[in-house]
């Protein structure tokens, strides 16, 4: 140490309590960044298993019937309906028998088309009053498009609807169908159990809370259950 | 009929907050007990005091000379105070980081004393000062002294109240009702803890570190250049035998708090700090009696000092530790709670030591606490315990939480 | 990525603030009188004990005129309406006088002590307290070893009170004022260097007049005031036990291990956390 000049010992502390700080600082963010992984995965397995809760795709703008069909109206002011992806991911690909011509008229609760699957049918009815103006031709033609794009390519039918205000007033639009969607699979999931306990196959499905359910659990089930599941499901 | 229409109407926020307010300001449970009729004069005798200090000089109420400028006030309050605060940090550490889920009830009421106990012994280091308003000079930075321990000592007190005010807040989000509040609180607990219990173990090393300049002053049996390790130490037993202490006592004062099987799980939580104590302390005093090889401080054992040193080491420190051990194997709560009060009286022994007895021990004119003193390190301990009492009896800190905490979790 | 941006703000204000602060990081110095220390010499064989250095410091520092001494005997101390007595000692060979002041240490315990940098080394030698800054805490009154800093408890504005070695006097390059009237020309002034080659002449020149010992030259780790004695230090109340080098290294120790403890300790507990947190099971996860 120098004895004729000053000289301080402690001159570079400023500095390193600064670099302390500068040390927790970034230490938080470095360790959640760290932690994080593990949560962003971890949060991705409870997506996943959530999403088959929220069905895949709930898009706005569209009215949905207790009976699980949907209607929105186009710019054009003819309405599309359709089947949503409830009821096809449990149904599976099926086959369609419109009773409706083009031209006819329809009423609200009026059946308007069959679905089939395996020789198990499904009755489906009219979710709006109005005129039947066209069928969805290519579903004929390719049955897989409905279950692939069940909201746009797969519509069941337009409609120009004679009193939609009213009618749609009834279903459920938005947030509430979120709502309806979650409480219709809650009952799902009990109808499934209650309906599978006879002859319950192992890996079929998977029924715990929080649990995937696999596509197409209704195909392999009896006639029975699928008149219960129209009974429960598809009334309007 | 109306009580119907005065349900259906809405209540107004500001009615509801205003009324909220009022009910918790009223006094709970009885006004006239033993204590609040000690200790309200006292309180009074001691603000009038404080007045004093401010209107006509430290010297006007305190007996501090030249030679021994640091007192009663920082030796008890500020020295001795935080090392009884230590249970704070050692027992977050216990909870969080080692994860002794056994000790998680009395976490809160620790911490909150913790936190009540460097709030009001900050206060008390600003009566102490000589200009204190000056304070914001260190924390705003005209000039930091960076080469100075009190620096460090005084930021690490600002920084470790802020952490104990967060690990204790999710207890005022309950309060509160504020459950998004409270789910955003807990989420920083770990930080907070990771935060204090570093703050802490510095700060208490910081408390002997004062000293380590006063080589000349302060008696060889207690000056060591490992007063700072020495004091982490003690402050580790220190904390746990005024958390055995005070947990006696609330157990009695608070007796409406506790549901019946915590009276059962406080049992085996005074077990298990008592066996912490013994522990520590046995490593305290071995490490005191290599100290003491160390500085060859033998010839100093004939001494008064010395007599003093051995009442201190035999007396206050192996002799409740055996106290402690043998509670172990009776299995006698009486005698943890005797233990930990003789461990106390010999923290506040050894603190005096120190900065008091041992400070300047053979200057002509030795210094003695004024009356003046005493009253005001009272008062400032009884406004502590109003304080406590006040917040344990309207906020969750010793009963459970709210029901909806656990929706939560 | 938000996080990754905010923490290279947060880097690059740090290294522009430790580029600004260690900007007053010292080179080494070269010998220059101009820019060193300037020191003391007390010599207590010519000290007449007229005590007109008391008078001026008062009358310079306005401090109260001190009192006439009617017995020599007492030992006086300074206090906080004295910077500096002049004291009689009962020695071996006779009274002897002897002057007592701050000795404005080269590494001052009390300028490392304070928190607020009130007392401060000043380049130019003297050490001083600043009014604005000081709170009052007394710390330097703990560490100085030989108990100068004297605190005014009577007052509700209270100072430190010490010897400034006429600061306001120094920087402008001229002599303090004890020095500057002293008759017996005891107290000589000059820059530290020239003070202990004048100091060792004396002893060489005369060595049965003086002790062979600079007090000051090593005490304390060096001060810029010195003495030299015709008898032993401890004769003239002098603290002999006083470690012979600076009392901030006492601290360093304490102080250099904050900084790896911060860091350390934090990584330590992060660690022991995750190593005691119980196995979650998948089906559990929150």
């Amino acid at each position: 140490m120098n004895d004729f000049v000053y000289h301080d010992i402690f001159a570079t502390k400023g500095i390193e309590y600064i670099l302390t700080i500068v040390f927790f600082l970034i230490l938080i963010p470095f360790w959640l960044l760290l932690r994080n992984k593990e949560k962003i995965a971890n949060s991705i397995k409870r997506g996943i298993v959530s999403l088959s809760e929220k069905v895949k795709q709930i898009p706005m703008g569209i009215y949905y019937a207790n009976n699980h069909t949907w209607s929105y109206m186009q710019k054009s002011g003819v309405a599309l309906v359709g089947l949503d992806d409830f009821l096809l991911h449990l149904t599976g690909g099926i086959a369609i028998n419109f009773f409706k011509k083009e031209g006819e008229s329809l009423k609200q609760g009026e059946p308007m088309a069959e679905i089939e699957k395996d020789g198990k049918k499904l009755m489906i009815y009219a979710p709006i009053s109005g005129l039947m103006v066209e069928a969805n031709n290519t579903l004929l033609a390719d049955s897989s498009v409905i279950t692939e794009d069940p909201y746009e390519q797969g519509w069941m039918c337009c409609i120009e609807p004679t009193n939609w205000k009213a009618e749609t007033n009834q279903l459920y639009f938005a947030r509430e169908a979120q709502v309806w969607m979650q409480k219709e699979f809650v009952k799902l999931k009990d109808f499934l159990s209650a309906a599978s306990l006879p002859e319950a196959k192992p890996g079929m499905i998977v029924l715990q809370d929080g649990g995937e359910i696999i596509s197409e659990s209704l195909a392999p089930m009896p006639e029975e259950t699928w008149k219960g599941f129209q009974k429960e499901f598809l009334s309007l | 009929m109306s009580q119907d229409i005065a349900f259906s109407l809405p209540a107004s926020k500001k009615n509801k907050t205003w009324q909220f307010i009022l009910n918790e300001l009223k006094p709970k449970g009885k006004i006239f007990t033993p204590f609040n009729i000690i200790s309200f004069p006292v309180i009074m005798v001691g603000l009038y005091i404080i007045y004093l200090r401010f209107s006509e000089g430290l010297g006007a109420v305190t007996n501090l000379t030249q030679d021994v400028p640091w007192g009663l006030w920082i030796s008890f309050d500020v020295v001795t105070g935080v090392a009884f605060a230590g249970g704070a940090y050692v027992l977050v550490f216990m909870v969080y980081i080692l994860n002794m889920k056994k000790y998680y009830p009395i976490a809160r009421v620790t911490v909150l004393n913790g936190f009540l106990a460097y709030f009001f012994y900050s206060i008390a280091l600003l009566l102490d000062l000589g200009r204190p308003l000056h304070i914001i000079n260190v924390i705003i930075g005209n000039d930091y002294g960076v080469s100075s321990v009190l620096f460090l000592v005084g930021w690490h007190f600002l920084l470790y109240m802020l952490a104990l005010l967060l690990e204790f807040s999710p207890a005022i989000a309950e309060w509160l009702n504020a459950k998004k509040l409270r789910k955003f609180l807990a989420g920083m607990t770990l930080a907070a803890v990771i935060f204090g219990i570093t703050l802490s173990v510095l700060h208490q090393a910081g408390i002997g570190a004062l000293y380590l300049m006063a080589v000349d002053k302060i008696h060889p049996l207690w000056y060591s250049p490992y007063m700072p390790l020495m004091f982490v130490v003690s402050s580790v037993f220190a904390g746990m035998a005024l958390v055995i202490l005070e947990g006696s006592i609330s157990k009695r004062v608070f007796a409406d708090q506790f549901t019946g099987d915590m009276h059962h799980s406080h049992n085996d939580i005074l077990r298990g700090l008592a066996k912490i104590c013994a522990v520590t302390m046995f490593v305290y005093f071995f490490m005191m009696v290599i100290i003491f090889v160390h500085q060859q401080n033998f010839a100093y054992l004939g001494t008064p000092m010395g007599t003093l040193y051995l009442v201190e080491m035999l007396g206050f420190v192996l002799f409740p530790m055996f106290l402690f051990y043998y509670s172990h194997k009776v299995n006698s709560i009486l005698l943890i709670k005797v233990a930990s009060v003789i461990t106390i009286l010999g923290i506040l022994l050894n603190r005096m030591n120190v900065t008091i007895i041992g400070f300047r021990w053979e200057a002509a004119e030795r210094y003695f606490p004024s009356w003046q003193e005493f009253i005001v390190t009272l008062t400032i301990i009884f406004i502590e315990i109003w304080v406590f009492r006040w917040i344990v009896r309207r906020l969750p800190v010793i009963r459970k939480s709210p029901n909806w905490v656990k929706e939560l979790h | 990525m938000g996080i990754n941006r905010r923490n290279f703000f947060k880097v690059l204000g740090a290294t522009g603030m430790t580029l600004s602060v260690g900007g007053r990081l010292a080179a080494a110095p070269e010998e220059n009188p101009e820019t060193e220390f300037k020191a003391m010499l007390y010599d207590a064989t010519r000290c007449l004990g007229c005590r007109g250095c008391e008078f001026d410091c008062a009358f310079e520092n306005d401090l109260p005129e001190p009192e006439m001494v009617e017995d020599e005997t007492i030992i006086r101390r300074t206090d906080s309406t004295r910077r500096s007595v002049i004291n009689m000692h009962e020695t071996s060979i006779g009274p002897v006088y002897a002057k007592d002041q701050c000795m404005h240490c080269n590494d001052p315990a009390c300028a490392s002590a304070c928190l607020t940098n009130a007392m401060k080394k000043t380049p130019e030698g003297p050490v001083t307290w600043d009014g604005e800054k000081c709170m009052g805490c007394r710390y330097c009154m703990i560490s100085c070893p030989f108990d100068v800093p004297k605190f005014e408890y009577e007052s509700t504005n209270p100072k430190i009170v010490k010897c400034t070695m006429c600061f306001h006097l120094v920087k402008e390059g001229e002599m303090p004022t004890c020095a500057f009237n002293c008759p017996g020309m005891a107290i000589t002034f000059g820059s530290r260097r020239e003070i202990i080659k004048e100091a060792r002449k004396r002893i060489h020149e005369n060595p049965d007049k003086y002790v062979d010992h600079i007090y000051g030259e090593h005490e304390a780790g060096g001060t810029c005031w010195m003495y030299l004695s015709p008898v032993p230090f401890e004769e003239l109340g002098f603290n002999t036990r006083v470690k012979q080098k600076s009392y901030p290294e006492l601290t360093k120790g304490f102080i250099s291990a904050i900084a790896p403890v911060d860091i350390l300790l934090p990584a330590f507990l992060l660690g022991i956390h995750e190593a005691t947190k119980p196995k979650k099971n998948k089906e559990e996860e929150k």
